[in-house]
């Protein structure tokens, strides 16, 4: 029932994003690019230090340990597999729902309270196209890309451990196995599921901010949901992601 | 009434707009034509709200027909509804539902800028002129939170003001309001009307209310809301007689 509604709601946005992108665009646009401010460039610090944070904990290890046995022609693999394909885009997408999805939630769930959205409604001014489709389109370009950077992040402060604890690696090599071990289709598939993981985001938060009439006391109950559905949302997005991988 | 009526209601249920399970008033037949000045009174949860929003078609019936400038909302495609929406403005009790992290100003060029390709400096001009025909202009960088309920729901009106409206509904706007603001609103309205017909474009006005005392001067046609029916009033000492605890909350139409 409830993956009936949300896919629904995912299909009107889509609907809504094909007819009306063009539309009112000195309104909608800017409205985006706050969204991409807001949960973009804010969350720019917070991904750079885990990205850090991972780099020298979980890469920097591996590198040491993979070298120490004498593996190190496994460091690319290991890596693509684990920081781009699946611990990067997924670590992100949950700082970025943390932050991000639940401040939609609350924000969209208060306007719904306060009567702003029926207000919009009798200006002739279509929720979807002017609260959600901005939302949809930053929260995508905002996951992609702060993936991006986590990624980028991790795997120089990897490297910088491994130096740091004397693994016998050169920059070159370090970077040549990873290039060797990476494909085209990592680059695809890694767009493509960070921008659905941003969709997901966008998709859940504004779903239970917006979808039915919301009292101020139900809010934070509506915003613990939207958490919980969009964990299990991108977890099973990057499972589905899996199958690709395998087949691909 | 020659002129076609604006907006018709055939045997409707209007339901709530939190429930639609849940029916507020039943069989309600209704017409607005162009000018008319409507006063719908009702007790507290006796559907006023949901009735003038069903009207104005943003809450859909339960049953019946519902029809704005001829056309029957349930067959209306969804650019005529947009275009519908530009000429009936809905003024929401409550603080008007002004939008909390725009300003004033932005609040009422919110319309002019979605619907037009107008450049800023004639949106600028036009939501000054809107703020200074109601003695706002000095509130303009204001967000919502720093106004009065009452002063809030003052901009939205300027708000709707901002697109060419043809029929006004205005939720309760005298609710709570010491007499000085209710004057500021009955005469603020008397003169936009009185403009209206003088350049020949009838305006229409659709208030609620929890009873006619303010009212009875100015509205030409009164009806209210009791034990869940709509019930026109044609005579004066009706108007004059009604009280706004006439029906409980209770006697709604799902209680009968």
């Amino acid at each position: 029932m409830l993956l009936r509604d949300m896919t629904a709601f995912a299909l009107i946005t889509l609907g809504v994003m094909l007819t009306k992108f063009g539309v009112s665009r000195k309104v909608v646009h800017p409205l985006m690019f706050a969204q991409i401010r807001q949960a973009g460039v804010r969350l720019l610090p917070m991904a750079i230090f885990l990205g850090v944070t991972f780099g020298l904990v979980i890469i920097g290890q591996t590198v040491a340990l993979l070298s120490r046995v004498g593996a190190e022609q496994l460091i690319g693999t290991v890596m693509v597999t684990v920081v781009m394909r699946e611990l990067g885009p997924l670590l992100t997408a949950i700082v970025v729902l943390a932050r991000a999805g639940t401040s939609n939630v609350v924000e969209l769930g208060t306007m719904r309270a306060m009567g702003e959205v029926s207000a919009l409604e009798s200006l002739g001014i279509d929720p979807i196209h002017y609260l959600v489709m901005p939302r949809m389109l930053g929260l995508a370009v905002c996951v992609f890309c702060l993936a991006t950077y986590f990624v980028l992040v991790a795997i120089l402060s990897g490297w910088v451990f491994a130096f740091l604890q004397d693994v016998p690696i050169r920059p070159a090599a370090y970077f040549g196995r990873l290039g060797d071990a990476l494909h085209w289709q990592d680059f695809l598939l890694f767009g493509l599921k960070t921008w659905l993981f941003g969709v997901v985001i966008a998709v859940v938060s504004c779903y239970h901010g917006l979808a039915r009439p919301l009292r101020f006391e139900e809010i934070s109950a509506v915003t613990e949901r939207a958490v919980v559905e969009g964990v299990i949302g991108c977890v099973l997005l990057d499972a589905l992601f899996l199958v690709g991988y395998v087949f691909v | 009434m020659s002129e076609a009526a604006q907006v018709e209601l055939v045997s409707v249920d209007v339901a709530s707009e939190d429930d639609p399970g849940r029916l507020l008033v039943r069989e309600v037949t209704w017409s607005i034509h162009p000018g008319e000045w409507w006063a719908i009174g009702g007790g507290p949860a006796s559907g006023k709200t949901a009735l003038l929003a069903t009207a104005a078609g943003l809450n859909p019936s339960a049953r019946g027909v519902v029809r704005i400038f001829g056309r029957d909302l349930q067959r209306a495609s969804e650019s005529e509804q947009t275009a519908w929406r530009r000429e009936v403005g809905f003024v929401f009790e409550n603080g008007g539902g002004l939008l909390g992290r725009l300003t004033v100003a932005e609040n009422v060029a919110l319309p002019l800028r979605y619907h037009s390709d107008r450049d800023p400096a004639e949106v600028h001009t036009r939501v000054d002129a809107l703020l200074q025909l109601a003695g706002l202009e000095g509130l303009a960088d204001l967000v919502p939170s720093q106004l009065t309920l009452a002063l809030r729901q003052r901009v939205a009106l300027l708000r709707s003001l901002a697109l060419p409206v043809r029929i006004l509904f205005l939720d309760s706007p005298l609710r709570g309001l010491a007499p000085s603001g209710i004057r500021w609103w009955l005469g603020f309205l008397r003169e936009l009307r009185a403009r209206r017909a003088a350049d020949g474009e009838a305006l229409s006005l659709i208030t609620s209310a929890y009873d006619f005392r303010s009212l009875r001067d100015d509205a030409e046609r009164f009806a209210v809301l009791e034990n869940g029916r709509f019930r026109l009033l044609a005579q004066a000492d009706e108007v004059a007689g009604y009280r706004e605890d006439a029906a409980s909350p209770a006697q709604t139409a799902d209680g009968l």
